[in-house]
């Protein structure tokens, strides 16, 4: 179910913090990825011109990137594996780094003992290169490839400056026989802290060898010392790689860059150095020492940074010989910023042989692309604070989404909380025009807070024993508030007196004694409060931790708090006397802390870490809608999350409509997510087209009779879709209950509730669903529209053509964007990326003067044009209805529009449910072709979002064209479309892609596991233009090939 | 009798008594070799880590910002409570992986293949754990079940080493203080305990960093 989730990203005014550790640019030079403290991926657009700009943003680590690297020949995959380090489990390595070799294996060294080999694909441990001495962990390593020697070997140097040298071509079959492999020459050298080796390829002899002090060549056919030079005082260097023969780039971690160049005394006296550098071993002397001295480091170049950079650097080096391309020095910053500098192919001093600076090519941050994009950057409820003049609109600092009210409420840095509509809200902000909609828009400012609200609180969201119009804020200053949502006023105010609350938690559900409503907070000093919000009272306010609290437990029979903390402790507090009972350490408290996780009394949320520890905290509050929407209690309980700190919580979304609010760790950027299920979503259209056409029956003539056909006709196909579709959640196969029983809920959350105890009405109206079926409907549909329109509005590229534009205001009543949109796309494993403000700018340059807004790509146009080519062929039979459904009513051709995105998703996400039932489908869509059509892009690695636009483009064109009534000439389309035959390629295609999925679910859960290489595996399967898997490359090469051509006769 | 020496073990000298013969082996590490503790290995480096991250800036530097002593303190944070970790925690390892290590060649004169040894650091102790193995029948009526990874495993725990399949019969284990360890651990303990307040410290003033008049 969760691939159907469609995701927008509404951005805030601040960019989320991006604090670069590890940085790389693809081989084609046309994108920098990078890695971040925080643990997202950012993927950066670099134009041929060197200009920067962001384009998407990963979330899957948790914790800080340290390593990224190629996983595939660039060409033919540009996967990107990302490393992390993993602190969670002390049995475990923490990080490793990753190194190419040919045979499609990753090198990896970090805070373990030697290197070990990884499958480059399954990212499963092969092998490892052992040493037989000095046994250390490797702080760098490079692979040595020479032409001359014909053998790739393996150069490494440990933390205590042993060099290490692994045979890579001659151990090869004793790595596949898991023989073990030792080193073959050991040699210690006197450098600690090394933080790079390299080697020049260009004369296949020396060895660069940078250490934080200072940077060191030797010879490499015997390891002697070729010459030494140290950094300045304050300096350390950080790494550098070799430009050319005799010349070497050295940076260092405060973002400096120097240029050497080895001369050679002997070139300088007598002839050109070619001659002796091109000469082999022999004519040198064989003890080094003579060939010391005739090497010496000369500066020629330097680069720096003018801003004063506390922050350490991370910097690489992209030396590519190619012409196109540049010698491109790179650096990422703690602070998010990305500076280039183009370094000469022939790097000169000056004339009076002082160092010349290279300057900046470019640079560019996170924010910068937020600052330039600002109505794309504008964060969800910026408007709502705008709309109050003179005030500067707030920062979100927390916020809350209520699915069963539809309400976000939303803290802000000035105390201020915002409580609006959800769905209401998403539209004035994305939406243009409606003036209307912003004016009117509800909503209610609650102050209380004298400073940031730092955590939300709607504690009724989970368990029932709260009153549904409670709310609970913590701010900075210390002080926790209990609000009626539906009036605004405060119930109630603990001043805590304890630092900033930084995280409120329900009670679990089990606490046996009184009434329950009992919340557990937060605060900043470490100390944990238990109020109980009936009796108005603190019941206990644990203050000795001396580290952050890691997690909260509780234990229901003997009444005890039980606390982790950081440093592994845990203190166990008696909470009706409040005094601390025990105070435990090491392998004591761990067994406590785990025993109580086995007990039948642990509650979910009770596990929550709190915001500090969670990277990018999620607030809870906006899980488990299920419960609501489908009455499912006990589906909703199995699913609760038990670990919170991986994005699992958008498994369990069953509305239709959700925003997710995300926080990231650093800065108090706040932005959310709005989740579309497009499944859940035509599943709703269709229960709610029905009840409207059963409840306007009488207004309809003739032609009716057949839409209602066809439209029922369609019902029966999701019901067996569903039915097998909905092996998780056993209601499902009702559907029809179960929508009606959905329409009813929807209209009690549209009202407000006005009193407590909704939870037993929502009970009630299941058991008397059929009758109370009719009346709701029309609420059902508003809203179930509104969130179908408003998803297809952000999907429509808008400003391709003015007449598609005009027919959808007016006809369909879908509006027309504010500014173009940031898409997300969430794996099966859940974990999310998303667009970053400023990702249209470098893919449709051309139609910029058109002002297009939201287009994905140049490709989407070229897409839908063959996709109306092949569609018009098919589509002569079906052409009458569907001409009256455009014609008449737009929430049809809406409903109709979005059965088809549906369906796109669902075939490119999961073609083997495609394959299985494509004959249901087959009916639906339309045609084969088209249903092949697409499977083929699904082959192509076109993105999601570009196929689903361009089969929205062309759809909303041939609605169009119906409407103008203009004959298109279609027949010799059709006799090509015969001439094809049938030519099933769908297996293969699943066959692939289901390879995929099992590839990339074994990555993630390598991640989870924490193995021997905490590592996922960011394969930007769908985000990465222009992927071609390996197996498809040869053999189905003439498949798309017919295909293309196929498509492209028109 | 062992004699560790930083994180090598340098010297052992080990005497068993066999209760099913009374026979008495004895056996001794090589001259040439030294067994390193990986722990011990790896806590030093952590703690070297630690230390370099403290060090690596001028003499007279100013830090100019909270945030930046605050993620410097992170990451000291981070280093030396994996130091701690990784004395406290001992590997789990399976029986397989005990048998295929080095260790099992560096004795002299060589170990009788049904002895399996094993070293470990926990909390402040050397562990010495000897298995006494005898080689399962393939055609024993008893179904073999492989044992996972375990600090210490029992009497009863088999496995499958080189097409033969083993079940663990005896156990022995020994244990020994070590002084310097136990400082150690306390050491890490203070100085977790004195960056967490200098970041408590810190933190207290973050309310005001992002302080924008509104």
């Amino acid at each position: 179910m969760k691939v159907s989730v469609q995701a927008v990203a509404v951005w805030g005014k601040i960019a989320p913090s991006h604090s670069v550790t590890a940085i790389m640019i693809t081989d084609d030079q046309q994108t920098i990825v990078t890695g971040s403290q925080e643990g997202q991926i950012c993927l950066w657009d670099l134009s041929s011109e060197l200009k920067i700009s962001s384009k998407e943003i990963l979330f899957g680590h948790t914790a800080s990137v340290t390593c990224l690297a190629k996983a595939r020949e660039f060409e033919k995959q540009p996967y990107v594996v990302s490393a992390t380090e993993n602190g969670c489990r002390s049995d475990s390595y923490y990080h490793c780094s990753f190194r190419m070799t040919g045979e499609g294996w990753l090198l990896c060294c970090g805070e373990y003992q030697d290197v070990l080999i990884i499958d480059a694909k399954t990212l499963g441990v092969l092998h490892t290169l052992s040493s037989s001495q000095y046994s250390d962990w490797i702080n760098c390593m490079c692979i040595v490839h020479s032409v001359r020697i014909q053998e790739d070997s393996l150069v490494a140097v440990s933390v205590t400056g042993v060099l290490k040298v692994w045979d890579l071509s001659s151990s090869l079959n004793s790595i596949q026989e898991r023989q073990s492999v030792c080193e073959k020459e050991s040699k210690s050298l006197d450098c600690i802290n090394c933080q790079a080796v390299r080697f020049c390829t260009y004369t296949e002899r020396l060895l660069l060898v940078v250490s934080s002090t200072c940077w060191q060549v030797y010879d490499y056919c015997d390891f002697s010392l070729l010459c030494t030079e140290f950094c300045k005082s304050g300096q350390c260097f950080a790494g550098g790689e070799v430009l050319a023969a005799y010349r070497l780039i050295i940076w260092t971690e405060d973002g400096h860059s120097y240029i050497y160049q080895l001369l050679n005394r002997w070139a300088q006296m007598g002839n050109s150095h070619k001659k002796f550098s091109g000469l082999s071993k022999s004519i040198y002397p064989a003890d080094g020492k003579v060939l010391k001295e005739t090497v010496y480091p000369h500066l020629l170049c330097f680069t720096g940074v003018k801003e004063n950079k506390s922050f350490p650097f991370v910097m690489g080096f992209m030396n590519e010989r190619k012409e196109p391309f540049y010698k491109v020095l790179f650096s990422g910053e703690a602070s998010g910023r990305i500076t280039l500098w183009h370094v000469p192919d022939v790097p000169v001093s000056t004339f009076d042989g002082s160092p010349k600076e290279i300057p900046i090519t470019a640079t560019w941050t996170l924010q910068d692309n937020f600052d330039e994009h600002h109505s794309m950057s504008e964060g969800i409820i910026d408007h709502l604070c705008a709309s109050k003049d003179g005030i500067k609109s707030a920062v979100v600092s927390s916020s809350v989404y209520i699915p069963s009210l539809d309400k976000l409420v939303c803290g802000c840095e000035n105390g201020k909380i915002f409580v609006t509509l959800g769905l209401k809200t998403a539209r004035a902000r994305l939406l243009e025009n409606i003036s209307l909609l912003k004016d009117y828009l509800p909503y209610k400012v609650l102050n209380g807070h004298s400073s940031r609200v730092t955590c939300l609180l709607y504690p009724h969201d989970k368990s029932v024993r709260f009153d549904p119009s409670w709310l609970l804020s913590g701010g900075q200053d210390s002080v926790v508030i209990c609000w009626d949502i539906f009036t605004g006023s405060i119930i109630q105010q603990f001043g805590l007196q304890s630092g900033p609350v930084t995280e409120l938690l329900r009670f679990p559900e089990n606490y046996r004694l009184k009434d329950h409503s009992i919340v557990c907070c937060v605060c900043s000093d470490h100390s944990v409060a238990i109020l109980h919000l009936q009796k108005r009272v603190c019941l206990l306010h644990a203050r000795k931790h001396l580290f952050p609290v890691k997690k909260i437990k509780f234990d229901p029979v003997e009444n005890l708090l039980i606390v982790g903390c950081e440093d592994d402790s845990v203190y166990i507090w008696e909470i009706e006397t409040g005094t601390l009972e025990r105070h435990e350490t090491g392998e004591i408290a761990k067994v406590i802390l785990t025993s109580i996780e086995d007990s039948e009394y642990l509650v979910a949320d009770a596990l929550l870490p709190v915001s500090q520890e969670s990277k990018r905290n999620k607030n809870a509050g906006y899980k488990h809608s299920s419960s609501y929407k489908h009455g499912m209690v006990s589906y909703s309980l199995t699913h609760t999350e038990k670990s919170s700190d991986k994005l699992t919580d958008t498994s369990c979304i069953q509305q239709p409509f959700t925003i997710l609010p995300v926080k990231t760790k650093w800065n108090n950027a706040n932005f959310h997510i709005l989740l579309f299920d497009v499944e859940k979503l035509e599943e709703l259209l269709l229960s709610s087209q029905l009840s409207g056409l059963k409840s306007s029956n009488s207004f309809h003539n003739s032609d009716t009779l057949e839409r209602v056909k066809s439209t029922t006709e369609k019902r029966v196909l999701t019901l067996k879709r569903n039915k097998i579709a909905g092996s998780i959640s056993p209601v499902d196969g009702q559907v029809d209950t179960v929508c009606s029983n959905q329409v009813c809920r929807d209209k009690n959350a549209a009202r407000p509730l006005e009193e407590s105890g909704g939870m037993k009405r929502h009970k009630k109206m299941k058991s008397s669903r059929k009758i109370r079926m009719q009346p709701s409907g029309n609420i059902d549909v508003t809203v179930t529209s509104d969130t179908a329109k408003l998803l297809l509005s952000c999907l429509l590229p808008w400003g391709v053509d003015k007449e598609i534009d005009n027919l959808c205001v007016r006809h369909l009543d879908i509006l027309r964007l504010q500014c173009p949109v940031s898409f997300g796309l969430v794996s099966s494993e859940n974990h999310l990326s998303l667009m970053l403000p400023g990702w249209k700018c470098t893919d449709c340059g051309v139609l910029e003067e058109r002002a297009v807004i939201n287009l994905f790509s140049k490709r989407v146009i070229d897409l839908s044009n063959k996709y109306l080519a092949a569609a018009e062929g098919q589509t002569g039979e079906k052409d009458g209805p569907e001409n009256n459904v455009y014609g008449t009513k737009g929430l049809e051709t809406v409903f109709f529009l979005f059965s088809r995105i549906a369906l796109i998703n669902r075939i490119i996400n999961i073609p083997s449910a495609v394959t299985g039932k494509s004959r249901y489908y087959s009916m639906d869509f339309g045609s084969v072709s088209l249903l092949k059509l697409i499977c083929c892009w699904s082959d192509q690695s076109i993105k999601i979002i570009e196929a689903m636009q361009a089969v929205l483009l062309a759809e909303v064109q041939m609605a169009m064209n119906t409407l103008r009534k203009t004959t298109i000439c279609r027949d010799p389309l059709a006799i090509v479309e015969n001439g094809n035959g049938k030519l099933w390629t769908l297996p293969k295609t699943e066959e692939r892609d289901l390879q995929y999925i099992k590839n990339v679910s074994l990555l993630f859960s390598a991640l989870k596991h924490d193995k021997s290489s905490n590592s996922a595996n960011f394969q930007d399967v769908e985000d990465t233009p222009d992927r071609c898997v390996l197996e498809e490359s040869e053999s189905p090469g003439e498949r798309h090939l017919k295909t293309i051509t196929k498509y492209q006769v028109p | 009798v062992l004699t560790l020496q930083g994180d090598a073990l340098c010297q052992a000298d080990v005497n068993l008594k066999m209760p099913r013969n009374n026979q008495l082996l004895h056996f001794a590490f090589r001259e040439d070799k030294q067994w390193k503790l990986q722990q011990i290995q790896d806590a030093r480096n952590h703690v070297n880590q630690a230390i370099y991250l403290l060090m690596n800036r001028d003499v007279n530097y100013q830090f100019k910002t909270g945030s930046e002593v605050l993620k410097l303190m992170d990451a000291v944070m981070l280093q030396l409570s994996r130091a701690r970790n990784r004395l406290t925690t001992p590997a789990t390892l399976t029986l397989p992986e005990i048998a295929s290590s080095g260790l099992t060649k560096m004795f002299t004169p060589a170990l009788p293949p049904d002895i399996l040894v094993n070293f470990y650091i926990n909390l402040n102790k050397l562990c010495l754990t000897v298995y006494q193995l005898h080689v399962l029948q393939p055609s024993t009526t008893k179904n073999f079940k492989p044992a996972g990874g375990s600090i210490l495993h029992n009497p009863g725990a088999m496995f499958e080493f080189g097409n033969q399949r083993y079940e663990v019969s005896h156990v022995h284990k020994v244990e020994c203080v070590i002084p310097w360890l136990n400082d150690a651990l306390v050491f890490f303990t203070v100085s977790l305990q004195l960056c967490q307040q200098l970041k408590d410290k810190i933190s207290v003033f973050s309310s005001y960093w992002n302080y924008r008049p509104y």
